[in-house]
């Protein structure tokens, strides 16, 4: 057996050399095709861009009506009407493909229907006299879209990526609703009409939030699946792909400070929570929470805890001294038992 | 400084026979169980946060509303004392010392007294002579607090004898705009005590330095018709309808902390609040005092013109648990550092001679300083310093019963007068 000049090809040289050829294997005409029918052009725009908002402005109308019916089924129902993947998606191929104009035009649209889902949601809000002013009204379906965190991000990181990958291969289509759910789109945008029409700007921001964290992770994501499928800039445009891509994951990189400070509240209150509720079994096993309040005020916890039980409770200090522990946090307990006897404790 | 020279004449009938020693806990963690809650919880820790600065040893602070009962459950039958205690009961800290349950203090203590106390002070903080406890705080408590702008507007002025505020709080009530006085006793098993304060500074007026103390230490009875005449005044002046905001339910119901709410409110709920100097946490932030500022104060006037006792209080820190880590915590809060940091944030006077009264933040502080040096008598707390059981808690039970008006002074007065006789059976 003889060898030839070329020297022999290492284990990872050999993995090396397929991902690069099947990197530049260049997308199916089909696969191309279908990129291509997500933002039509020419003629077929207007009545894209007519059914697009109709769509967006019925999708926004459940998810509104949902989200204050405090309906989890409904809003479901809402992400599976609602359009914004396709322009979303478009944004990122022409982003990877480098067509400005048609990037431009999906950034249009898109703002679109943003902006539309968003007054649906206040007019709803307004048709449906909703009386809610403090943030601890708000339906449950309304407040989760109020507290995005970074686990937020990672299921819109995954989702764009699943949109990337299906949309350019028509034979896996069927898969494209299922992530139209798990990445929402037009509920947290009716959330911010729905908290801007109470006046809750604070939540409204951090539902618009909720929003951009999607979108800048879909079209990040979406994209880098979309080179994997063989989509590369036209030859004029080649040498600002990688500029392009770094754009996309600076707003990722942006979106994400604000919501890594929000999982780290989320986290510290979820914490207390749990400090609180094994604090209480450890403190005195026979009693009953009624009621738990508590909240992180700075670096404070606040706990207002309504107990019952068979017997005096053991002291109230002994509770705080133990949610103090385990929480690691200056407390202040106020414990109401059996409704008629009440209790203030601080810890520091 | 602060000069506590009657004070001293005082707080000598505090000192009695007392007991000390207790085990060593050898725990670097020390637990502080004191009174304070909320924003004083916050003060306290930051008084001693250079300390745990710089030995390295963690205190943990521990404020409880029920303080007094905790305190002595901790201490009795549960026998889980803290390392150390804020206590504002003399008659506490004697029971507490006569129990066995408090250690004698290191040497290095009574030095650290000697040093950066005025004599007087240091008298605070022992029990028949010997040193037990290091004074902390002191509070006074004879303060009236009103709104320069709401008195100014209605032509109303500070008083200058009892009859007068009187006088002053009928005029108010006639008007009808808003209540004389602002008032809430409500504080867990503490209920009654800002009561008990009110009888406490009218009877020191109208019946005199010598019937005030024969009745915090137990020789003038509740039946005595000064006593009875005291409670009586405290009544038609602040309790009778109309009076207080929200009449006598509200005066019950309302926490302590929550009765200065309505003297801030727009419309005002009251013209006047009568509370100790440490009121000033519990007012919105950012509240101006003096003549020109949110709020100003007049002490609490006396039957003649010029005559003015004031009421103070004071709180002590005591020794459970001997140990290098709580000997060296005691000695920093006898230290001249312990309690600056309060201090500069307002809302406490220490007793410290090594705090002058430029360390005090505002005029406010400085005039009270200096109010406290020109009284005509100082008095210590009287319910705090009878024996626990009587002072801090059959008083501030009966006391709730008799404000709330479902219990005549001559029942509250046979039932405490009946508890004392029986303590002093009992030794105490």
């Amino acid at each position: 057996m003889t060898h030839g000049a070329d020297s022999p090809e290492t284990p990872a040289g050999s993995i090396v050399r397929r991902i690069r050829v099947a990197l530049s294997a260049p997308p199916t005409e089909d696969a191309v095709a279908a990129i291509e029918e997500l933002l039509p052009e020419g003629d077929e725009f207007l009545p894209y861009f007519r059914r697009f908002m109709m769509l967006i402005v019925l999708s926004a109308g459940i998810a509104a009506f949902g989200l204050l019916a405090d309906s989890a089924g409904v809003v479901i129902g809402a992400m599976l009407v609602a359009p914004l993947m396709t322009p979303i998606t478009a944004a990122a191929a022409a982003t990877v493909m480098a067509r400005n104009v048609r990037l431009a035009r999906s950034v249009g649209v898109i703002t679109a229907g943003m902006l539309g889902a968003i007054a649906v949601g206040y007019l709803t809000a307004l048709i449906a006299r909703t009386q809610v002013t403090v943030a601890t009204d708000l339906p449950g379906e309304v407040v989760a879209r109020t507290f995005p965190g970074l686990l937020d991000l990672g299921i819109a990181v995954t989702a764009g990526a699943a949109a990337g990958y299906i949309l350019p291969r028509r034979s896996t289509l069927s898969a494209l609703p299922g992530v139209g759910i798990a990445v929402a789109l037009v509920p947290p945008l009716a959330t911010v009409g729905i908290t801007l029409e109470v006046g809750l700007g604070r939540e409204a921001a951090n539902a618009f939030l909720l929003f951009l964290t999607n979108l800048a992770a879909i079209v990040f994501a979406a994209s880098v699946m979309l080179i994997a499928s063989g989509f590369r800039p036209s030859a004029t445009g080649r040498g600002s792909l990688t500029r392009r891509l770094a754009i996309t994951l600076l707003a990722v990189v942006v979106v994400a400070i604000p919501l890594t400070l929000h999982t780290r509240a989320v986290i510290r209150q979820t914490t207390l929570v749990r400090s609180v509720s094994s604090s209480v079994v450890a403190w005195d096993g026979s009693v009953r929470v009624v009621e738990l309040d508590a909240r992180v005020d700075g670096s404070r916890a606040v706990v207002e805890l309504l107990v019952s039980g068979p017997d005096e409770p053991q002291p109230a200090w002994k509770l705080a001294s133990e949610i103090e522990r385990r929480w690691h946090g200056p407390v202040d307990l106020t414990l109401l038992y059996q409704r008629d006897s009440r209790f203030e404790v601080s810890v520091r | 400084m602060i000069r506590l020279a009657s004070l001293a004449v005082v707080l000598a009938a505090v000192a009695v026979a007392g007991c000390g020693g207790s085990s060593s806990s050898g725990e670097r963690a020390l637990e502080v169980f004191g009174p304070y809650r909320g924003v004083e919880a916050d003060r306290f820790a930051e008084v001693v946060e250079p300390f745990t600065r710089r030995t390295g040893i963690p205190v943990r602070y521990v404020g409880s509303v029920d303080f007094v009962s905790d305190l002595q459950r901790r201490a009795g039958e549960d026998n889980d004392p803290p390392d150390l205690a804020v206590v504002p009961q003399p008659g506490l800290i004697r029971e507490l010392v006569r129990d066995g349950s408090v250690a004698r203090p290191s040497a290095a203590v009574a030095s650290a007294l000697a040093a950066n106390y005025p004599p007087e002070a240091v008298v605070l903080g022992r029990v028949d002579g010997e040193v037990y406890a290091v004074p902390f705080r002191l509070t006074v408590k004879s303060l009236v607090w009103y709104r320069p702008s709401v008195f100014a507007a209605h032509g109303w002025k500070p008083p200058r004898t009892l009859a007068e505020l009187d006088r002053l709080a009928a005029r108010i009530a006639d008007a009808g705009e808003m209540a004389p006085w602002c008032l809430g006793i409500s504080a867990g098993s503490a209920t009654g005590w800002p009561a008990t304060d009110w009888v406490e500074d009218v009877l020191l007026r109208t019946a005199g330095p010598r019937v005030y103390a024969g009745w915090a230490s137990g020789t003038v009875p509740f039946d005595d018709a000064r006593v009875a005449s005291a409670f009586a005044d405290v009544h038609d002046l602040v309790l009778a309808p109309g009076r207080a905001a929200g009449g006598i339910a509200s005066v019950v119901a309302t926490s302590v902390s929550s009765a200065v709410e309505p003297l801030f409110a727009d419309p005002p709920g009251c013209a006047m609040l009568k509370q100790g100097d440490f009121a000033t946490a519990w007012m919105p932030d950012g509240t101006t005092i003096g003549p020109d500022g949110d709020v100003d104060w007049f002490l609490l006037p006396g039957t003649a013109a010029g005559t003015t006792p004031v009421l103070v209080g004071g709180d002590s820190v005591i020794q459970f648990r001997r140990s290098p880590e709580a000997d060296a915590l005691m000695r920093y809060l006898a230290g001249p550092e312990a309690g600056r940091s309060w201090v500069a944030h307002g809302g406490f006077v220490s007793p410290k001679k090594t705090i002058p009264p430029d360390a005090y933040p505002s005029d406010y502080l400085r005039e009270l300083t200096s109010a406290l040096g020109r009284a005509s008598t100082l008095a210590f707390d009287a319910s705090d310093r009878m024996p626990p059981a009587i002072g801090s808690g059959l008083l501030w039970r009966e006391i709730t019963r008799w404000v709330a008006g479902v219990e005549d002074y001559e029942t509250l007065a046979r039932r405490l007068d009946a508890a004392r006789a029986l303590s002093a059976q009992a030794g105490d």
